[in-house]
């Protein structure tokens, strides 16, 4: 679960970035860039829910291997 | 046993026997001397001591360090006594010990190798830029990896991380390594990144990390690799052989993963520069709006005064057109009646007509009637 959680976080950040590129550019609407800024908000507050309080899990394989 | 009488072959086998019970393997240390490989496959050499002695054999494919003549090297070996009665080490592993043997030997295997291409920058592939599930080849008792995983907590969440939990240094090492390296490429929910960790050490501590075939596993691992081992001024085999190359433990997570920290204040960043946009765009929309508003009303404008300059130069042509401005120059209008007389076959003799002036009208009578023509 936390791997796919980290599948969702990678994506928002790649959006994330999008919009970023998106504001650089110089031809901006005024409709479109709303929505986008809408876009921004709503992905940078997910992203903070994810990352706030998500914990690490750890596998340990014990396992002694011929040579 | 001293009643039974045995052949020399038997002999020899129980000794051998008697040796494996008791010594299944030795670790030994000593100085190579004599070291020779025969026909590229069988190697013999000595180690010796102040005072002693020992006949080694191994196969060459084993050999995984640079050996030569002078070097301090330990050994696990297995005693043995040959067909023709000569005992003999019968060696398994063989590593440079003391740290200028390990020096010269990792100088060695480091031009064999960068020979072949292994240190290329061409054959570095690029570590995924957020990993979610990380393969570990350390010990979970090493320092260096307890900070690994501290660090990667600290920065990141969500991570799976398997540790193939195998010891990182002595001369069970190389072997346990290349085991875990290729365990976790085999594993069926795929790691995405293969991270090989040690903390510091002294040379000797360090060394499974300048194995050959520690460096040849790394190379051909299907996993990107990474690899923190010992402190930033160590420099291994296996350092130069990963996809990327850490300082330390410590640098590796920092290397794996971002900071939630900066990614949170980035995204904000985005956030707020989306809100600078919107407004910008708003700005230059109501700009727009502008222009084009005084656009309109200047075409509205032009379009009035052309309007207005015809409509002046209509009345005036209007103007010249009237009769009245006519008489005012002094020309007079005869009518008959309401009728305008324009032609001399408009009246006929003794017709009463009038005549207008600019100032008044007069009657008059027609008294000779001639055509010009």
């Amino acid at each position: 679960m936390s791997a796919q959680a980290n599948k969702t976080v990678a994506q928002n950040l790649e959006k994330l970035e999008e919009l970023l590129a998106w504001f650089e550019s110089e031809e901006i609407t005024v409709e479109e860039s709303l929505a986008k800024y809408e876009e921004a908000l709503k992905l940078s507050k997910e992203l903070e829910d994810q990352l706030k309080n998500a914990k690490n899990q750890v596998e340990v394989i014990k396992k002694k291997f011929n040579a | 046993m001293q009643d039974v009488t045995l052949g020399v072959s038997e002999a020899i086998e129980l000794i051998n026997g008697a040796l494996d019970q008791a010594f299944p393997f030795i670790l030994v240390e000593g100085e190579v001397a004599s070291f020779k490989v025969n026909q590229g496959k069988f190697v013999f050499f000595d180690v010796k001591d102040e005072s002693g002695s020992l006949n080694c054999f191994m196969m060459a494919f084993s050999l995984k360090f640079p050996i030569q003549d002078g070097m301090k090297v330990r050994i696990l070996a297995q005693p043995k006594i040959t067909a023709w009665g000569k005992f003999s080490l019968t060696v398994r592993e063989i590593m440079p010990v003391g740290e200028g043997s390990l020096k010269k030997s990792f100088e060695l295997l480091k031009a064999k190798l960068e020979k072949e291409g292994l240190f290329d920058e061409t054959r570095k592939r690029a570590l995924p830029r957020l990993p979610t599930r990380i393969g570990v080849v350390s010990s979970s008792q090493a320092a260096g990896y307890i900070d690994f995983l501290k660090i990667l907590e600290n920065r990141w969440g969500n991570l799976v991380v398997v540790l193939v939990d195998v010891p990182v240094q002595g001369i069970e090492a190389p072997a346990q390594i290349i085991g875990a390296l290729a365990h976790l490429n085999e594993l069926a929910i795929p790691v995405d990144v293969i991270a090989v960790l040690r903390g510091g050490g002294s040379a000797d501590d360090l060394s499974a990390f300048n194995h050959e075939d520690v460096v040849r596993a790394i190379a051909t691992s299907r996993a990107p690799t990474i690899v923190g081992v010992g402190h930033e001024v160590d420099v291994s085999l296996a350092d130069l052989v990963s996809d990327r190359r850490a300082a330390t433990p410590s640098n590796a997570a920092e290397i794996l993963v971002p900071d939630k920290k900066e990614v949170l204040a980035r995204a904000q960043r985005t956030a707020d520069m989306a809100f600078n946009g919107v407004t910008a765009a708003i700005r230059v929309f109501q700009e727009d709006t502008n222009l084009i508003t005084k656009d309109i009303s200047k075409t509205l404008e032009n379009f009035m005064t052309l309007q207005n300059n015809s409509i002046t130069s209509f009345k005036r042509t209007l103007n010249q057109l009237n009769p009245e401005a006519v008489l005012k120059r002094g020309y007079s209008l005869v009518k008959k009646g309401n009728k305008i007389m324009a032609s001399t076959s408009d009246v006929i003799l003794n017709d009463e007509v009038s005549i207008q002036f600019k100032d008044g009208t007069i009657g008059a009578k027609v008294t000779d009637v001639s055509s010009s023509k």
